[in-house]
């Protein structure tokens, strides 16, 4: 599989938990991990990063805003998914707080 | 499960049914039905972080690790002492397990932001404590010391 550049206007698409989503926002509980798994809005869709998480939420966040939290951003595909990429770095509270603020819904996680 | 787990899981139940009494009530019927409500209010957000005891590994559908029993128990213990200490004045937090085994704790001010987390194990904490109105950081730490991270919660909420 070929590596792709990341650009910093890319979007980044991350499934959210609905235990992680609060007043209808995704909250930084889904942004914790300091290797966090997302996929290249340029080599998927929502519905493809959403399928088979139907109880799941899907939103974006811009590589260029993770690269200036000082998270490394790589595309690192993998066999079941090539869009795989991801944002590396330790995610201090304000850090993950920052990327859930800025995160925006591409498809809303369904009404429990 | 095991005979470890199995004990560990008795504790934990303990824990949520032992919303103690707070110190902060006078006495009279007001005061006392104002304790009940909020006891209840809090035995819920207990009995929310117990249930993520159920999530299996990969509950995020990535590589969350399962929300480990001493991490639940510890939160547990800080929203105690804090009701402890503050009684019907303590806001109900939000809790929610996050992508890296630990549990996030949040209360929303009317001019502040308290965001907790509680690391995978329930040793190491971190806090965050934002100013709404202009967006800025107020203060941001790590501690290992559940008395130190009480005091500085409750800072801010008194």
């Amino acid at each position: 599989m070929r590596v792709q550049e990341v650009a910093d206007a890319d979007d980044l698409y991350r499934r959210i938990h609905p235990l992680q989503v609060r007043d209808g926002r995704p909250t930084s509980a889904a942004f914790t991990d300091p290797e966090l798994s997302v996929d290249l809005a340029t080599l998927t869709t929502p519905q493809q990063s959403l399928s088979d998480y139907a109880s799941h939420g899907l939103a974006s966040i811009i590589a260029g805003h993770a690269r200036s939290l000082g998270q490394e951003v790589f595309h690192n595909p993998v066999e079941s998914n090539p869009a795989h990429a991801l944002v590396k770095g330790k995610k201090t509270p304000s850090i993950a707080k920052s990327l859930a603020r800025s995160a925006k819904w591409e498809l809303l996680p369904p009404i429990s | 499960m095991t005979r470890e787990d199995s004990a560990t899981t008795s504790l934990l139940e303990e824990e949520i049914l032992t919303v103690p009494s707070s110190s902060s009530t006078m006495g009279n019927a007001s005061d006392f039905s104002e304790e009940e409500d909020q006891r209840k209010r809090l035995g819920a957000v207990l009995t929310r972080i117990a249930e993520f005891r159920h999530l299996p590994q990969g509950w995020d559908s990535y590589r969350a690790p399962q929300i480990d029993l001493a991490t639940q128990a510890v939160t547990m213990r800080i929203i105690k002492l804090l009701w402890l200490s503050l009684g019907t004045a303590l806001p109900e937090p939000f809790v929610a397990p996050c992508a890296d085994g630990g549990i996030l704790l949040e209360w929303e001010l009317p001019r502040r932001e308290i965001s907790v987390t509680i690391g995978q194990g329930g040793t190491d904490f971190e806090y965050l404590i934002a100013d709404k109105a202009t967006d800025t950081i107020v203060e941001e730490g790590a501690t290992r010391n559940v008395g130190a991270l009480v005091t500085r919660i409750l800072v801010q909420l008194i």
